[in-house]
């Protein structure tokens, strides 16, 4: 029985065996899960909105094997330009991730320029590649070809004192529509230098502000009482810098930062307007993950290295640490978070750089060296049609969308708020108050429509109210007339009584006074 | 001496909405006349029960702020532990001190003033939970008033009651409601050990009765 056992396996049973193998390895495994975080910062597992389709290595691309990349750009045309800053080469792939162009020597005036310490590109819309180069302390300005047309280096003018937070050591660079140059620097906690196109300096932009809490107050108390020896060994408060940025079609520039101690409340992303104001202030708001107590110190804190932006206005944040991406619809609310850590398919060892093309997200690992590809899935295709049709005024149509994602993920929050706007546009108001309740967030929704629901009835109600009130008002005043008088009538009638009868009566009784 | 007011003989169910308005007068007169209605008092504290759960569980959404307005489940245990009972420890303390610091006032008669002190906070609470319904968020700040309004005045008459059940000065009321509070949190304390030690003594007659059950049944 065993020997046929045995012998059946061999002869039959391998290959029903192998195909599973096969199949097994084959298939990719969904180790990690989507999830986003509930109006009570629970973190909850939310439907897939992105998955990690491909990733393409140097060796895939036929350009031999990427080499420590420091940054990616996706151009307006759909061209991912590559940073191979351990090759000293820039690669240029086209939209169908095929290789467009390598340009293996930059050269100045002849001579051969290294790119090796270049850790920021942008491309501007007329085909110019800038380039952070922060080993040289210089912004590059380069053509496809490999001339450098361009060197910009710190710029001399008044406003730029020389102290340790007015560095000029190019991390990451981006160019708006009117030319000029906005520049991250390395230990600069100024904000973003302001360069215009003939090299002049026009001003800092944007800064984050050092937060105010209990702990700092008590260093500041601290502070007053110490010596001039004990203060130089204390540490100063400044304000953490941009870790990075990315600016939109219409010119406003998000901004991240790497640090903060309490990530889902503090401003983390920033979108900018142009005077360098932050516009996401919502209080509902959230950024980075929840920090992890389990011990006293949080296990990991969310530190983001990457933003992006694509054409529709989503916003795509990558934190290096964990690996993940965090994904903000077009008014700044979290929608899902996707990614890891780990050296499977869409986990990153070292994720540097995001961006996105036609509505895939491009992520680029410094240590895998390769560059992982996400494509929405139907759950996300749908809620960035429907955000994207409720914003463009297409109520009716973006409700069906928002029902789709509803019977999709029932805990979708965010969702029932746009079921409820597309209700209270069409003016089912019931409706919309049902679904901003379910929402759980969304109480200032709820209010403007109970506001119109009540200024409707009023309108509708006008003479009944009016003659209620005054009628009420009518039946309290002749009520209380009447109360008095009856009470007014009582005392007299006691007081005669007491007079009259036995005057002493009131003494005796009340005596315990 | 008994005293010859304008509303003297007014019915004790009509006394305290006089108190409201007239504090220092309303309470002496209660104390002097024996006008206590503890019905009347005993109905208050039935509504206070109302307001917490009123104001736990059927908050209008957009007024809803807290976690446990927003999660929508009731207790009412800690519903009454809020509202009555701390109530109830509260007029214990205060009988305990102020009978020792030779207070005037009898255990009824604080218990009734109290809760008399008790109606705006009460009555203001519910009107602003029904009011919720009605307004929206951006006139939350008219409730916030309204809440105010009866914290304060609720505050005022307790210690105007106590003053004159007492028969105290304005400090020494002070003191005294000082000292109720630590007997407060003295009873809590109590309490706390008291039940901890039958837990204790349960789960220990319990384990004889299972080892005696398994032994021998």
């Amino acid at each position: 029985m065993e020997q046929f056992g045995k012998k059946g396996f061999w002869r039959r049973g391998w290959r029903p065996a192998a195909a599973a193998l096969i199949l097994t390895l084959l298939v990719p495994a969904r180790v990690h899960a989507d999830y986003r975080y509930d109006s009570f910062g629970n973190a909850i597992p939310s439907q897939y909105a992105y998955v990690a389709e491909t990733d393409y290595n140097g060796l895939q691309l036929g350009v031999g094997a990427f080499n420590g990349p420091t940054d990616l750009y996706v151009d307006r045309e759909g061209r991912i330009y590559i940073v191979d800053a351990g090759n000293d080469r820039v690669v240029i792939l086209n939209q169908d991730y095929e290789l467009y162009k390598v340009i293996d020597s930059f050269r100045l005036d002849g001579e051969a320029v290294s790119v090796k310490g270049v850790t920021g590109i942008f491309v501007h819309t007329d085909g110019l590649l800038y380039m952070a180069d922060k080993s040289q302390g210089r912004i590059l300005v380069a053509d496809e070809e490999g001339n450098v047309v361009r060197v910009i280096t710190r710029p001399e003018s008044n406003l730029l004192e020389e102290s340790s937070t007015t560095t000029f050591l190019p991390r990451k660079v981006l160019v708006d529509s009117r030319d000029i140059v906005y520049m991250l620097s390395e230990n600069s906690t100024q904000g973003a230098y302001m360069i215009d196109a003939s090299g002049s300096f026009l001003g800092f932009y944007g800064r984050n502000e050092v937060q105010l809490t209990w702990q700092r107050v008590y260093e500041l108390a601290k502070r007053r009482f110490a010596s001039e020896e004990q203060r130089s060994k204390m540490q100063n408060f400044i304000p953490v810098e941009f870790a990075n940025f990315d600016i939109d079609r219409e010119g406003f520039i998000y901004t991240v930062t790497a640090y903060s101690e309490s990530p889902m409340e503090d401003d983390m992303i920033k979108k900018l307007n142009p005077l360098g104001n932050n516009i996401y202030t919502d209080e509902s708001m959230t950024w980075g993950d929840m920090p992890d107590y389990s011990g006293e110190k949080p296990v990991y804190n969310t530190t983001y290295t990457d933003i992006a932006v694509d054409g529709d206005g989503f916003a795509y944040a990558l934190d290096a640490y964990s690996g993940r991406v965090f994904w903000f619809d077009n008014a700044g609310f979290q929608q899902a978070i996707f990614g890891g850590r780990g050296a499977y398919l869409g986990a990153f060892s070292s994720p540097v750089a995001v961006d996105t093309l036609n509505g895939d997200v491009l992520v680029l690992d410094g240590i895998k060296n390769n560059l992982t590809v996400f494509e929405p899935t139907y759950f996300g295709n749908l809620v960035r049609e429907a955000y994207l049709l409720l914003n463009q005024g297409f109520y009716g149509e973006s409700r069906e969308l928002f029902e789709e994602i509803v019977r999709m993920d029932a805990n979708y929050e965010w969702a029932y708020i746009g079921l409820g706007r597309a209700y209270y546009e069409d003016g089912d108001w019931e409706k919309a108050q049902e679904c901003f309740e379910r929402s759980k967030v969304a109480t200032g929704w709820y209010s403007e429509v109970k506001e119109d629901i009540r200024n409707q009835s009023m309108k509708a109600h006008f003479t009944g109210i009016f003659f209620g009130i005054l009628a009420a008002c009518a039946v309290l005043i002749i009520a209380s007339k009447l109360v008095a008088a009856y009470l007014k009538e009582q005392n007299e009638k006691a007081v005669a009584a007491e007079i009259g009868g036995d005057g002493g009566h009131g003494i005796e009784k009340g005596g315990d006074r | 001496m008994r005293r010859q007011g304008y509303y003297s003989n007014m019915s004790k169910y009509m006394y305290p909405f006089y108190i409201l308005l007239h504090p220092a007068d309303g309470f002496r007169e209660m104390k002097v006349n024996k006008k206590c209605s503890m019905s009347f008092a005993n109905g208050v504290l039935v509504l206070w029960v109302l307001f917490g759960i009123l104001d736990w569980g059927y908050v209008d959404f957009d007024f809803r702020v807290s976690y446990r307005q927003l999660e929508g489940k009731v207790n009412i245990f800690q519903v009454l532990l809020t509202s009555v009972v701390i109530f109830a420890i509260s007029v214990v303390s205060n009988w305990c001190f102020c009978t020792l610091m030779d207070g005037k006032g009898r255990l009824k008669e604080i218990w009734v003033a109290g809760a008399y002190a008790m109606m705006p906070y009460v009555l203001l609470g519910i009107l602003r939970v029904g009011l919720t319904h009605t307004m929206v968020s951006g006139e939350a700040v008219y409730l916030t008033y309204l809440d105010a309004i009866g914290l304060i005045w609720s505050a005022l008459l307790v210690f105007i009651g106590l003053m004159e059940i007492h028969d105290y000065s304005g400090p020494k009321t002070l003191v005294s409601l000082f000292l109720t509070l630590c007997g407060v949190l003295i009873i809590a304390f109590l309490v706390v050990l008291v039940s901890g030690l039958a837990t204790q003594i349960y789960s220990f007659f319990a384990t004889i009765f299972y080892e005696l059950k398994l032994r021998y049944l």
